[in-house]
């Protein structure tokens, strides 16, 4: 099947029918020209299978190491995976970033609630970013299949333009941040290749990233003022307040 | 002494970060932030070499450092690697 993520045509022969499952909302003709071709040899997956303590299905290792082999191949076309929830208000792309168990998904429900239908949830895990030659400095997040395990996420794309940095805390506040306070922390959400030349590309998408989006850091609780509190300070400009 | 990773170095944010590469690198997920000084002596760590032909490298650098300055820098830096289990 050719699947469509974030507009690269990737022709994906899977062995497990839950893969079909997976895409479905991705799935384009299969006359479409092809940008990357990905094969998991069954030997990867059952060799995956024999050394897994978790009892893992086939059909995860094959989901796993087709991410793995379209995030190795992204950077060396102007896109990199980015571990964050990713959602669309107004137009407007807003990206929330943490290590996982901090909350953000938790959070990224509480604007929900308050935004209804002008927020689009993108994806709640693994976004695509990619940029465009002709618009080099406008990242676009992408869905992507791969939902986490709350499973929120469409095929939807929007501009993103703010990062936000989720921290637990017991009172909710936002901080703008510069670019030079937040190194550690984005470099350890972006997937990182291993050839050497990904690496580096990677490195200047993240550079790019940064120098494109408002950075903030969002202390919040779990209680429907937190949303409130982050997004009326990170909207007060365009809302003119 | 060298580096026991390939690594790839580039600026993010203005500053210098150092990330392994390669298969072998599954015990170092990390990656290392580096000042200037840093990032010269990781370059030349890449390759083979001694204490001595570091200091020298820095002291043509850095004209304007007394060579005990240097040699204590390089001094700690390579203390820190071999802390990190860095070095080869």
């Amino acid at each position: 099947m050719i699947v469509r993520l974030a507009d690269f045509n990737i022709d994906y022969q899977y062995r497990y029918l839950t893969q079909q499952e997976m895409c479905a909302d991705y799935i384009v003709s299969d006359d479409e020209s092809v940008d990357y071709a990905i094969r998991v040899q069954k030997r990867e997956i059952e060799d995956a299978v024999a050394n897994d303590s978790d009892h893992h299905y086939p059909s995860y290792f094959e989901s796993l190491f087709f991410y793995r082999d379209l995030a190795e191949w992204l950077p060396l076309h102007e896109a990199f995976v980015f571990h964050s929830a990713c959602f669309d208000v107004d137009g407007v792309g807003v990206a929330f970033t943490a290590h996982s168990g901090t909350g953000k998904t938790t959070h990224m429900r509480l604007w929900k609630d308050m935004l209804g239908e002008r927020m689009t949830v993108i994806n709640g895990d693994k976004p695509i970013v990619r940029f465009f030659k002709d618009e080099i400095n406008t990242p676009y997040a992408y869905g992507t299949p791969w939902m986490g395990k709350e499973h929120y996420g469409t095929n939807a794309r929007t501009r993103l333009k703010h990062i936000c940095f989720i921290n637990r805390s017991l009172e909710n506040s936002v901080i703008p941040l510069q670019k030079k306070d937040v190194v550690n922390r984005i470099m350890n959400q972006v997937y990182r290749p291993h050839d050497s030349v990904s690496v580096l590309k990677t490195m200047q998408l993240i550079d790019r990233l940064l120098s494109c989006c408002d950075l903030w850091q969002i202390n919040c609780n779990m209680d429907p003022s937190a949303a409130e509190t982050a997004y009326k300070e990170i909207f007060k400009q365009k809302r003119g307040d | 002494m060298k580096l026991k990773y390939d690594f790839v170095i580039n600026s993010v944010a203005d500053k210098m970060i150092a990330v392994p590469i390669g298969k072998d690198t599954e015990d170092f997920n990390g990656f290392i932030k580096l000042n200037n000084v840093g990032a010269s002596i990781f370059t030349m760590l890449k390759e083979d070499c001694t204490e001595e032909q570091i200091v020298s490298a820095l002291q043509n650098e850095y004209e304007d450092a007394t060579n005990e300055e240097i040699r204590e820098t390089v001094k700690e830096f390579i203390a820190r690697l071999e802390k990190e289990d860095l070095l080869a």
